[in-house]
């Protein structure tokens, strides 16, 4: 668990971040977002001081850091930045293995645990063992810098923009992965990120800030519907919030699977999956012009239909 | 694996440019050893002199001390220069990088004979004075490019080092400087060059280089001599900038 | 331009030196005649206690100044730097007037190692200041006509004639004349040929990409031997040639003398003309020079109307890095007899006439600085508006 009390930067008498109070429980992904210079990178500095902060304390399992030799402190938390700042230098190996060495782990544990977080992260390792930085793309380059961010195994993961610099297809691709890692992995993530859609995704908790303050800290779900002030609801862009709304849904959660279903032949037409988000729907159906289509579970059999009036309502509860 | 390992492994590696290098140095040795064997050449150069092969030192003697002087002073310059590269880009050192890097760039501009010829006054004659300008002079090409060098390198790859934990000497030694050290070697090859000619120079404050036999001829009028020691002055120049060639490290990328 | 209220420990440390230098080195010394050798004198001795107190005054006021200082103090240290070192010349009058009297016309005074110290650190403070306020070229002008001209003024009223360095130029100032005529002609004739065949060098670099490693190749070997080397190699074809047709020794074409220094120095050039002038002309954006040909410019005019305008602050470059090696190679040249002011280093290092040497090595390096100075102006000049391209 990470706690900021009070927390307060100065940078030459300026504040870049005031009063920050903020709470990530174990297992949470906690997004920042905020235009540039609102302080959010500044935030996620501070956590594992690579930044003093002035004022405030921040508690990591409830301890204050400042109890902690920032070394140390830094060994046990991952860290990820968008340019990735894979060392130049090193293979691709070396550089996963850096954390685990720095900690002393034996060489042959060091070799097995860079093995399985290539395995994890899609990297194969005949081919990545030993190829350097610049010989990656980058996307392979921000998968290598999230397993050097994974590989002592921390608690806690902080990642700032680590997709901002890749092309849709290619961090769509990663935000997909990062979710498949974190369901199994459940780390303690704190994201750091300008893009609405991608905190919208990927957290459990979404932070907004503007000019160092924490504006709004809420689920991605009470963000859309309860906007906490006219900058919020700018940054969620006012048009398409039902559109992103119907983003966070899931089928499953709309269509009830009745067993009845089971057996019948979709009749040639789209078919949707149960984890296909309500959105997917939607434009399902604008596109086939149909307003009712049938849903199929992860087995491939037909489960339910959804209609547009289901999905109409669904952006109309709990308002 | 067809990669190469980075970045000094790589010198190691049988590779066209050590065996050029290996030429080189068969030359330079061969040139020493063989001067004195080329007599009825030399006389004919310079029929009128009693005298044609240099004798006030043997060949090998000069040039051992003028690779002596050279590495004496390059030794030190490096220490001076990489050390005040290292200590003025971190904590207080940094309110000295604006004048170190000013004065580094100005001071290229002051001709080496210059600097060697200031030191008379200030030492007198002899090694010590053409050991000090060495050293000032070779100083200032390592320290610029030690600074260019850990300037260069990007700002994320020091951060994440940070990030990930390293300590500062950790992030000096194992991420800033391997990085930087192709620039410094630059550095370094630029120097030792320009010393190589200066010591030659030295001779006439008395060091005794390879520049002795030059001068000697230039004063006495003996053809001979001179040649004899513009070959060798030369021969060492080459073989050493291959040298350094070879061990310059390539890039990834 | 503001500046934060910080102190600045460089503008600590340098006025700290410069009291240790001034109260720990002899500050001038004092020669009967050319030959003995000077007795020096401390700063006391040299000045009496009003003169040290204001000059230790004035640095140790640069000192408390260093202290939480802010950019209108910066000024101030600036300001009393500049006046310090232009009256340094005062100083070394007053010095004279003290120890030198009127009826010794031979006994002269010679520059300590706490006056140089004084000197060398004096320039540090101004350089370091001029920095931290981002001050423009035109005050670095300034400062330098101040101190230079206090400098002329105190010569030309014949105030530091008891000076061993002018001494020494009195007596042989005609010759003075002829080494910096010479110095200037060698440098302008190897720096002009070297252009000329250095930008038709690099032109076709540019249409033949496959020349280009050859031709820096055989440059940068050139490069790599030693200037004294490359005289004495020079010396032997050349005197054969001159032995073969007497008719060229008219000329001057001699084994020693101008012809090998020129042919040397002509070498040692075209490495960096023929580099820069090369990055220049292919690092103007392809897009400009396709914009050229689009809008119907011939080739020739493309290049003449376009590419090379565009080039010239990178080319400009070169030719300060040309000039400045020239300029120290020449003295250099005096060895095989080119003159220039390499003859007053050597002769001096001949006699052991440490006054002799500084009036050859000093000129040399102003030579140098003032060279780089004008380059570096005209680059400036001519890249005003067009910073993308030069930085190339």
């Amino acid at each position: 668990m990470i706690e900021l009390i009070g927390v307060t930067k100065l940078f030459g008498g300026r504040a870049a971040v005031r009063d920050l109070h903020l709470t990530v429980p174990t297992g949470a992904f906690c997004a920042l977002v905020g235009t540039s210079g609102c302080g959010k990178s500044t935030t996620l500095r501070m956590i594992n001081k690579l930044l003093p902060h002035d004022g405030g304390q921040i508690h990591i399992d409830g301890q204050q850091i400042s109890q902690f030799n920032e070394q140390t402190l830094r060994r046990r938390i991952g860290y990820a930045i968008q340019s990735t700042g894979l060392f130049p230098h090193w293979t691709v190996a070396a550089n996963i293995g850096l954390v685990p060495n720095l900690l002393g782990w034996p060489k042959a544990k060091v070799q097995e645990r860079t093995r399985e977080l290539m395995a994890l992260l899609g990297l194969d390792e005949g081919t990545f063992w030993h190829k350097y930085p610049s010989q990656l793309s980058g996307g392979q380059a921000q998968r290598v810098g999230v397993a050097r961010a994974l590989a002592a195994d921390p608690d806690i993961l902080l990642m700032d923009e680590p997709f901002g610099a890749l092309d849709p297809i290619t961090r769509e691709h990663l935000q997909n992965e990062m979710l498949r890692i974190q369901s199994r992995l459940r780390k303690t993530v704190v994201f750091v990120t300008h893009d609405m859609d991608e905190a919208l995704k990927l957290a459990t908790h979404v932070g907004v800030m503007h000019e160092g303050r924490l504006v709004q800290l809420a689920s991605p779900e009470t963000l859309l519907r309860q906007p906490a002030n006219g900058y919020v609801e700018s940054l969620l862009g006012s048009q398409d919030r039902g559109l992103k709304l119907a983003g966070l849904k899931t089928l499953a959660e709309v269509v009830q699977p009745d067993d009845k279903w089971i057996g019948t032949a979709a009749r040639g037409q789209t078919v949707l999956n149960l984890s296909d988000s309500a959105r997917t729907a939607l434009s399902a159906m604008l596109w086939s012009g149909q307003n009712c289509l049938p849903v199929r579970n992860e087995q491939g059999q037909l489960v339910g239909e959804v209609t547009l009036d289901q999905l109409c309502r669904l952006s109309e509860s709990k308002a | 694996m067809n990669q190469r390992p980075y970045p000094l492994a790589a010198a190691w590696q049988l590779n066209p440019v050590w065996l050029i290098t290996l030429g080189w140095v068969l030359c330079l040795g061969l040139a020493v050893w063989g001067m004195p064997h080329l007599e009825g050449f030399f006389r004919w150069l310079e029929p009128g002199q009693r005298q044609v092969i240099y004798q006030r030192d043997a060949f090998a003697f000069l040039l051992l001390n003028h690779m002596q002087l050279v590495a004496v002073s390059a030794a030190m310059a490096i220490v001076i220069g990489v050390g005040t590269g290292i200590i003025v880009t971190r904590g207080w050192g940094r309110d000295f990088l604006p004048l170190v890097s000013q004065v580094a760039s100005i001071g290229q501009t002051f001709p080496p004979v210059a600097v060697l010829a200031l030191s008379v006054p200030l030492l007198g004659f002899g090694a010590k004075p053409v050991i000090l300008s060495l050293v000032l002079y070779g100083l200032l090409p390592i320290m610029r490019n030690t600074l260019v060098g850990l300037n260069d390198i990007d700002p994320a790859v020091r951060e994440s080092a940070r990030g990930m934990g390293m300590s500062p000497l950790q992030v000096l030694v194992r991420v800033e400087l391997p990085l930087a050290l192709p620039v410094m070697l630059a550095g370094i090859r630029t120097s030792v060059t320009i010393n190589i000619a200066t010591a030659a120079i030295g001779s006439t404050i008395g060091a005794r280089t390879l520049g002795d036999p030059v001068i000697a001829g230039l004063i006495n009028g003996n053809l001979a001599y001179t040649v004899q020691g513009a070959v060798l002055i030369g021969l060492l120049a080459v073989t050493v900038d291959q040298l350094f060639a070879a061990i310059t490290p390539k890039r990834h990328g | 331009m503001s500046v934060k209220a910080q102190t600045n420990r460089v503008l600590l440390a340098l006025p700290f030196a410069a009291l240790a230098a001034l109260w720990g080195l002899d500050f001038v010394s004092v020669q009967p005649n050319r030959i003995m050798p000077g007795t020096g004198q401390s700063l006391v001795a040299a000045l009496g206690w009003p003169g040290a107190l204001l000059l230790s005054g004035g640095v140790l006021a640069i000192l408390l100044n260093a202290w939480r200082i802010t950019s209108p103090r910066f000024w101030l240290t600036l300001a009393l730097a500049t006046l310090l070192l232009a009256l340094l010349p005062l100083a070394l009058h007053w010095a004279a007037q003290r120890h030198v009297p009127a009826d010794q016309p031979i006994a002269r005074i010679g520059l300590g190692a706490g006056f140089w110290a004084l000197v060398f650190l004096l320039c540090l403070m101004i350089i370091e200041v001029l920095q931290r306020l981002r001050a423009g070229t035109h005050w670095r002008l300034l400062v330098m006509a101040v101190v230079l001209g206090s400098l002329f003024w105190f010569i030309s009223t014949g105030r530091l004639d008891e000076l061993a360095l002018l001494r020494e130029y009195q007596s042989r100032s005609r010759q003075f004349g002829t080494a910096l005529r010479g110095h200037l002609m060698l440098v302008g004739g190897a720096v002009g040929v070297s252009l000329v065949m250095g930008f038709g060098l690099a032109v076709q670099i540019l249409r033949r990409p496959s020349w280009q490693k050859p031709v820096l190749g055989v440059l940068s070997f050139f490069q790599t031997i030693p200037s004294l080397a490359l005289f004495g190699l020079l010396i032997a074809p050349l005197s054969a040639l001159s032995a073969q047709f007497p008719w060229l020794q008219q000329f001057g074409i001699r084994g020693i003398g101008w012809a090998p220094a020129v042919l040397a120095l002509i070498g040692y050039s075209l490495l960096p003309m023929v580099r820069n002038t090369w990055v220049a002309l292919d690092g103007v954006p392809a897009g400009v020079m396709e914009a050229a040909r689009g809008m119907g410019m011939s080739p020739l005019q493309a290049f003449v109307r376009v590419r090379l305008p565009l080039a010239v602050p990178v080319v400009l470059e070169g030719v300060r890095i040309t000039t400045i090696q020239a300029i120290g190679l020449t003295a250099v040249a005096a060895l095989i007899g080119a003159g220039g002011f390499g003859t007053f280093i050597f002769q001096g290092l001949g006699q052991a006439a440490n006054e002799l040497i500084l009036l050859g090595a000093i000129p040399t390096i102003l030579l140098a600085l003032l060279a780089d100075m004008i380059f570096t102006a005209l680059a400036a000049l001519t890249a005003g508006y067009r910073k993308e391209v030069a930085t190339s």
